[in-house]
């Protein structure tokens, strides 16, 4: 692969694959980290995609992996929070919900940041992190009950 | 109400500096014009250690020629029992006996009993002439697996057992709540260490080494009746709370509840190495297709938790538990799984 070549796939690819990195690792570090393991797997990977759909659910899974290997490695440590929100939203709405989003465990986070972020459907979800529908609808649901106790009133899509 | 396309519109605000980019390629770049090729390594630990480096063994689910896994489990289920049991496991059974020679001597990898969600592995090491013997030292092995393009992992962690030959025989079972096991190809990572029993240093962490491995393809698993639900459970008395198993898994050796993070355990049967022992959290009855049940015949319950911080970001809790029965679990005519009252049904 030509340095253009994989520059062109980081382009596409980057902001999602930065995004779940970092909804799941909440620390910018870690999530560059990730990014950068994804992504040199994948330049390496002898490995042809049929379509742009099935390779960026195969980042998106490495991403995942990768994450929940990196968290595990860590264990415990005092992270540096994730995007500042003060950078990012611009009211105190927007920093409601996406500090309330931050704040759910990773698996909630994952699933809310694939619907809700990347707008990928529950079936899609499913088949991209190899669970069933079924668990994926069941951890939307306990996720957004979270953002309801969290923000204290109902969420809606 | 809050809505949640709020959420949609900030995350589309998130992007990775533009260092990164160059960051990236760079290294893509470095990469390609080194091309990384395996190395053998060598650990010392106490006297004697080993790492073992071998690539591309591809074992293959079919019939053990020689079982090693009878005299294992015969012994297990002969000792909980009491009477004398012999049972067969050779349809999910592989011999591999696959081996390397070290500096220190010659690490085996036996066979292996494979299920979709469990692999039990059995390993030796037979030091040579560098390593200095002694009926005190005790031994112990680590092995960790990888999936290559998938979530299956596990961790198993042996005390070693010598034979007459001098050679040293290892068991642990690997769990994987991500991918199966079976159907996949994982790396798995071994370390076998000698702790001398002179000192008081304990067993040294050894770094696990990025290069040293053995590939293992297991090409699928015959037995029927093994797929993972994911159906929640809600445990009670759990030393976390809340507790919900989102993995449920069942194996002829085990019935295993994790939750998302319970990917990596060791196990073994008899001895739940590196675990506590506590009450059993939950009441588990194996449901067959014929109606009879198999409960409350537990013997060994065993847990390993995560708890962190809860107020550091990344704050893990994870647990899983192994709930091993005096009998193994028929599989094959195993229906469903009843966990406090809720059946799972086994698909």
């Amino acid at each position: 692969m030509t340095r253009d070549e994989m520059g062109a796939l980081y382009d596409q690819y980057s902001g999602t694959v930065y995004r779940v990195a970092l909804s799941y690792c909440r620390n910018v570090q870690d999530a560059e980290d990730v990014m950068q393991e994804v992504f040199l797997k994948r330049f390496t990977l002898d490995r042809s995609f049929p379509d742009e759909g099935q390779e960026k659910a195969w980042l998106i899974r490495m991403t995942v992996n990768r994450c929940k290997n990196l968290l595990k490695a860590i264990k415990r440590r005092r992270g540096v929070p994730l995007e500042d929100a003060a950078g990012l939203c611009v009211n105190d709405e927007e920093t409601g919900i996406w500090e309330a989003v931050a704040s759910l465990p990773a698996k909630y986070r994952l699933v809310i940041r694939l619907y809700y972020g990347e707008g990928y459907s529950v079936g899609e979800i499913a088949a991209m992190l190899r669970r069933s529908e079924t668990a994926v609808q069941t951890q939307l649901y306990r996720a957004r009950r979270l953002l309801k106790d969290i923000l204290g009133e109902e969420v809606t899509p | 109400m809050k809505n949640m396309q709020l959420y949609r519109e900030i995350s589309a605000r998130v992007r990775p500096r533009a260092a990164c980019r160059e960051e990236i390629l760079t290294v893509a770049e470095d990469m390609q014009s080194k091309k990384r090729r395996p190395v053998m390594r060598r650990i010392c630990i106490g006297l004697a250690a080993a790492a073992v480096a071998l690539t591309g063994t591809v074992v293959a689910v079919g019939a053990a020629n020689d079982w090693n896994y009878q005299r294992i489990f015969t012994k297990y289920y002969s000792e909980k029992t009491g009477t004398q049991v012999q049972y067969d496991f050779s349809n999910i059974g592989m011999d591999i006996n696959e081996s390397v020679v070290l500096p220190t001597g010659t690490l085996t990898v036996e066979s292996a009993l494979v299920t979709p969600y469990a692999v039990c592995l059995s390993w030796n090491f037979a030091p040579n002439e560098t390593v200095t013997l002694s009926d005190t030292d005790s031994w112990i092995s680590i092995v960790n697996c990888f999936g290559t393009d998938h979530n299956a992992q596990g961790v198993g962690q042996a005390d070693g057992t010598f034979d007459e030959q001098g050679v040293c025989h290892f068991t642990a079972n690997l769990i994987s709540v991500g991918d199966p096991f079976a159907g996949s190809s994982i790396r798995a990572y071994f370390i076998v260490s000698q702790i001398p029993s002179d000192t008081e240093t304990g067993i040294t962490q050894v770094k696990m080494e990025e290069d040293n491995y053995i590939m293992l393809e297991f090409s699928g698993s015959t037995e029927p009746g093994l797929e993972k639900s994911e159906t929640s459970v809600h445990l009670t008395e759990c030393a976390v709370k809340p507790c919900d198993a989102d993995y449920i898994s069942v194996s002829p050796l085990a019935v295993i509840l994790a939750d998302e993070y319970g990917s990596a355990v060791q196990f073994t049967p008899g001895d739940a190495m590196g675990t506590d022992l506590m009450e059993t959290p939950c009441t588990v009855t194996a449901v067959y297709a014929d109606g009879t049940e198999l409960s409350p015949e537990t013997v060994n319950y065993s847990t390993l938790i995560y708890t962190y911080n809860s107020e550091d970001p990344a704050d893990i809790k994870g647990q899983r538990f192994y709930l091993v029965f005096k009998k193994p679990l028929e599989t094959e005519n195993l229906v469903a799984v009843r966990i406090n009252g809720t059946e799972v049904p086994l698909t």
